[in-house]
């Protein structure tokens, strides 16, 4: 078909269809758009989740698979002592590598083993005020599962009274420390995983 | 049929009805009108579709004027290079589509989900309209904001979608 031709159908149609609808309606519409997701190592992830370069304590890290593995047990050479507090630094760094801020805790746990926020950490909120970061990230240490953000000092018994999850603006991170205290469950064999959570800080209760 | 054969008939069915009405018949008559159509980005399109602007703008491309969502080391708005194996990643509010058309529409995503599997590992993407699903009626200058959830399970750094959603919009009547 020539252009000419063309150009003469198009009007009459278009003179049609406003004649009938009375609008400049559009019908319908479809378009493909392009979607990718890839699935990264911990170590580059949104949520990067590594060991510390350098760090003595590496050894109990393994970041040979694509998620992080910790192992303090016989089978890697050692165990914690029962009825001692044990610190075991620079075990883990933490980065936010999204796009907006957020809280980030541990859960899972097992019974007086914790994990804390390290004083080398980039976050928000390091204080020792309401709404402030001390240095506990697992739900076991001094962190309220229904309030993690303390924001509301009217909240519960325990509002205000604890501490912050850490908040982490893109970019920043923390350096995490594992220690347990006290008596430890009797033969503690815990061979599970644990939750490292990271939530949107305005979605955080 | 050729065009100067269209013409002679059309021409011949107009004489016809020159002779019953008693009108100054014609022959034939070929008008141009104007037409103007404009591509325009899909941010300002009849279709608008962009960025839910809720801080989550960094996984949304937009080149070519075309949106885009790239979890992946190639976006460079994005530190991550990609979702963390064996986590649930949640993006809310990623994106929306609103009816800047002059009627009601029924907005549909496909498909909604999408999985990859190595043996084992599995990456399971689903895109998640907020109002309604699985196609959402949008009145004139109405929105809906699609989020993004992301399983692995146990992980497998392999694993990747690089597909493709289309996004129907369709008058209601």
């Amino acid at each position: 078909m020539q252009r000419r031709k063309f150009i003469a159908g198009v009007g009459s149609l278009a003179a049609g269809a406003a004649a009938v609808t009375g609008t400049g309606a559009f019908t319908s519409v479809s378009a493909n758009r392009d979607l990718e997701v890839q699935v990264a190592d911990d170590a580059s992830a949104l949520l990067a989740i590594d060991d510390i370069d350098g760090s003595p304590n590496s050894e109990y890290v393994d970041v040979s698979d694509n998620s992080v593995s910790i192992d303090i047990s016989t089978t890697n050479g050692v165990g914690l002592n029962d009825n001692a507090t044990t610190k075991i630094l620079d075990l883990l760094k933490i980065k936010n590598q999204g796009t907006q801020p957020v809280y980030v805790w541990a859960s899972g746990m097992p019974s007086n083993v914790k994990l804390a926020v390290q004083p080398s950490s980039q976050i928000q909120n390091d204080g020792t005020g309401a709404g402030e970061n001390q240095g506990a990230l697992s739900l076991n240490s001094n962190l309220s599962a229904d309030d993690l953000d303390d924001d509301d000092p009217q909240a519960g018994e325990s509002g205000g009274a604890e501490e912050a999850a850490p908040l982490l603006n893109a970019g920043d991170f923390i350096n995490v420390e594992l220690f347990s205290s006290g008596d430890l469950p009797d033969n503690l064999d815990f061979d599970g995983q644990i939750t490292i959570n990271a939530e949107d800080a305005d979605q955080v209760d | 049929m050729k065009r100067r054969q269209v013409i002679a008939a059309i021409g011949a069915l107009s004489g016809g009805g020159a002779v019953v009405t008693g009108t100054g018949a014609f022959t034939s008559v070929e008008a141009n009108r104007d037409v103007s159509v404009q591509v325009a980005d899909d941010s300002s399109a009849l279709l608008r579709m962009a960025a839910a602007g809720e801080g989550n703008d960094g996984y949304i491309t937009t080149g070519g004027g075309e949106l885009g969502i790239d979890l992946t080391s190639d976006n460079d708005a994005v530190g991550g290079e990609g979702v963390n194996a064996n986590a649930t990643t949640v993006i809310a509010d990623l994106f929306e589509i609103q009816n800047q058309g002059t009627q009601e529409i029924e907005v549909e995503v496909t498909p909604l989900s999408f999985v990859d599997a190595d043996g084992s590992d599995t990456l399971l993407v689903l895109v998640v309209p907020q109002s309604s699903f699985p196609s959402v009626t949008l009145g004139v200058g109405e929105t809906e904001t699609y989020s993004l959830v992301v399983n692995t399970f146990p992980g497998g750094n392999s694993l990747e979608v690089d597909d493709t959603i289309t996004v129907t919009g369709e008058a209601t009547n």
